[in-house]
């Protein structure tokens, strides 16, 4: 066997991209999808132009961050919607169509199926999200976002539609039926999504304040906001998000910005939070996925599932270790912020002179020396001043 | 050489004894059924040969190994095909198997050679481009044994692969697994129609409530189903006469007369012996000057034999 033969794809990836992408409803689906994001941002460019015509015309760059903004979050509804649809069924319908137990018999492992039904509904995701990208390039057109921000919104939307993915496998290998998988599945996702920030509101309600920013760090809406931060202006989103206006002004940036140091963004929480969700369920599913033996877990399996997580926690710190002086933790805030230290520096006073010796009044023949050459010399020796160094000396 | 031997297998599901204590042995290269009324275990047993069940005792054993300790090595060599399966609808006949033939890791330029040769032997060539799911019930099942022979399997698993095929697909099918047979493989079938097996395979085991009732080869079976022979003689003249011949002789154990107009013209006995002993009587009778105008053995059928020996307790 010649080494380029020994490398062959996954067959469930083969199998399934052959039954799903074959005919028009692969096509349909992304046609209306990409359909919607083209006419949710026509709509949002009228609007903006619209919210804004008794004060003044809308500048371009506000122009450009409403629609980026307003479009990946239309996408993360978009993904919200199809993942679980496409995922939770991935197993239960092996099981519901009776195959599953065909593809049990055959060598390849269960962790294999699985890896296999997440690539190819993922990979119908990814299409989406990926074909979305010229489309949202739009907003190139109109300025106000970086390059840098579009890549950022798309990675926070692409670790999204993983997490989301994984969970809609696990709850299909848990329930093997695909109605309960499925509606369990959005059940989790809308949790996920909208549970952080209602607890958030009621929070911000019974404090009659800002609510602590860690608990919206589960929520993908709040990451993918977080992730816009630094270059889109939150007050540009007010006809975006008018009903859930606070919520996304403490989502982007409510905590006090020091000098030095700005909050750490929710998302550098949330996607950690996301990989290793998903890594623990994927754990799990390969579990569920056995037809037997599922708990008796070898060795060497539970040994690269342990390396597996402790890698990923290791590569979390060391992450956060390398930015910490970039950042300002938001969970661990009972620290006090900081003082810029240019404004530490004039604290030393006269009172530094030796007791009993008042300094005298320059002469008025003298100009007044510069602060800045008198201050930071408690002994006075730097001092231009001729007078006091006479008086010491006759003092001797 | 057994392909398989099972020792003392048993699972429960719950306080349910689906399989319990069956031992089976199972010689390589031989067509081997597997009869019970529905619920007997046939299917239970099957799974847990196909690794799709933990047994909750006892052991398996194929080509001489373990299950337990050398499951990877097993599953090259055993193909399975379930009772009720399904298709993927999605996908052409050839991809179909083409799919299975990765599974099992065969490179490219072999996997069209067996595609192929698969769907000529189960004579499915001129679908090959057809989708799977607009083939007839007896295509998908040949389709289905087709997938369990991919990797050329020694031992085949198949639970009743006869269920639901009109007469014409069930000869194709016995066709084909002869066939099979004398390409040296051995096969575990499974049915709950014993007259199905009787024309196929060499060994039977009678299979009850999870329990074995009988195993063996075939024509075992049937002699000792057959211990209790009837014989139906038609007689033309004085009924009495006969009569005392056979109740006194000791081989007859019963004897069921059939009147007619007042007359008994028909006698079925039933007769604890073998064809020597039938013809001594018929001797007999002959020479006490009855008439006989016929002396014949009521086949008992294995169909019978079946309901007799599993007292139809399930069903």
């Amino acid at each position: 066997m010649n080494p380029i033969s020994r490398f062959e794809l996954n067959p469930v990836i083969v199998k399934e991209l052959r039954s799903r992408m074959r005919g028009g409803r692969a096509f349909a689906t992304l046609t209306a999808a990409l359909l919607l994001l083209v006419a949710c941002g026509y709509g949002l460019y009228r609007l903006t132009l619209a919210a804004t015509q008794y004060s003044s015309m809308p500048l371009s760059p506000q122009i450009g961050q409403v629609l980026f903004a307003g479009l990946v979050f239309i996408e993360l509804l978009l993904i919200s919607v199809i993942v679980p649809s496409v995922t939770a069924n991935a197993i239960s319908s092996e099981v519901e169509k009776q195959t599953y137990e065909m593809l049990l018999t055959t060598p390849l492992p269960p962790s294999r199926i699985l890896w296999g039904k997440l690539i190819a509904s993922l990979g119908y995701v990814f299409l989406l999200i990926f074909a979305a990208v010229p489309l949202a390039s739009i907003v190139f057109v109109f300025g106000g976002v970086t390059l840098r921000d579009m890549f950022k919104a798309i990675v926070v939307l692409c670790i999204s539609a993983v997490t989301f993915g994984v969970i809609g496998l696990f709850m299909s290998a848990l329930f093997k039926r695909s109605g309960r998988a499925v509606a369990a599945t959005y059940i989790a996702v809308l949790i996920l999504l909208l549970g952080p920030l209602v607890l958030a509101i009621s929070a911000g309600i019974l404090r009659q304040g800002d609510p602590p920013r860690w608990i919206m760090i589960p929520s993908p809406i709040s990451a993918l906001g977080s992730s816009l931060m630094p270059s889109v202006n939150p007050q540009n989103l007010s006809s975006l998000f008018w009903m859930l206006g606070s919520p996304v002004y403490w989502v982007m940036g409510a905590p006090q910005i020091s000098l030095t140091s700005i909050p750490r963004p929710i998302y550098h929480y949330s996607l950690p939070l996301y990989i290793g969700l998903t890594l623990i369920l994927y754990l799990i599913t390969t579990r569920l996925v056995k037809p037997a033996r599922r708990w008796q877990i070898s060795w060497a399996e539970a040994l690269v599932g342990f390396t597996l997580l402790l890698g990923f926690v290791g590569v979390v710190l060391l992450g956060y270790a390398a930015t910490a002086n970039r950042y300002e933790n938001i969970i661990l805030l009972d620290e006090a912020t900081p003082t810029p230290a240019m404004m530490i520096a004039p604290l030393e006073s006269d009172s530094t002179a030796p007791p009993g010796l008042d300094q005298p009044y320059p002469s008025p023949d003298v100009p007044t020396p510069f602060p800045g050459d008198q201050y930071p010399s408690p002994k006075g020796a730097t001092s231009p001043d001729d007078g006091s160094t006479s008086l010491k000396s006759v003092f001797e | 050489m057994y392909a398989i031997i099972t020792r003392n297998l048993t699972r429960h599901f719950g306080k349910v004894a689906a399989v319990e204590d069956l031992n089976l042995k199972i010689p390589a290269g031989s067509l081997y059924g597997l009869v019970g009324p529905n619920g007997a275990g046939k299917t239970t047993t099957l799974r847990m040969l196909a690794g799709l069940l933990e047994p909750s005792d006892g052991e398996v054993r194929i080509n001489e190994l373990t299950m337990r300790k050398y499951w990877g090595e097993i599953q090259w060599q055993i193909g399975y095909m379930p009772d009720f399966f399904g298709v993927y609808d999605d996908l052409l006949v050839w991809e179909y198997l083409d799919f299975f033939a990765r599974c099992y890791k065969i490179s490219p330029d072999r996997r069209r050679q067996v595609i192929n040769e698969l769907l000529e032997l189960v004579d499915l060539t001129e679908k090959r481009n057809a989708y799977v799911h607009t083939l007839s019930r007896g295509m998908r099942q040949r389709l289905c044994l087709a997938h369990a022979l991919v990797h050329d399997p020694q031992v085949l698993l198949l639970d009743e692969p006869a269920s639901g095929l009109d007469p014409r697909a069930r000869v194709e099918m016995r066709e084909l697994l002869r066939e099979l047979r004398s390409m040296g493989k051995t096969i575990l079938l499974s049915s709950h129609i014993l007259s199905e097996l009787a024309e196929l395979c060499d060994d039977i085991a009678i299979m009850e409530r999870g329990r074995l009732v009988i195993s063996g080869p075939l024509a075992e079976i049937r002699r000792h189903v057959s211990e209790h022979r009837r014989i139906r003689i038609q007689l033309l003249n004085d009924w009495k006469l006969a009569e005392s011949i056979l109740s006194a002789h000791p081989g007859v154990r019963q004897i069921y007369p059939f009147e007619n107009d007042g007359q008994v013209r028909l006698v079925e006995i039933e007769f604890n012996g073998d064809e020597t002993q039938s013809a001594d009587l018929l001797e007999q009778l002959v020479l006490h000057q009855a008439r006989v105008a016929s002396f014949s053995e009521v086949t008992t059928d294995l169909e019978e034999a079946f309901l007799r020996l599993t007292k139809g307790e399930v069903a």
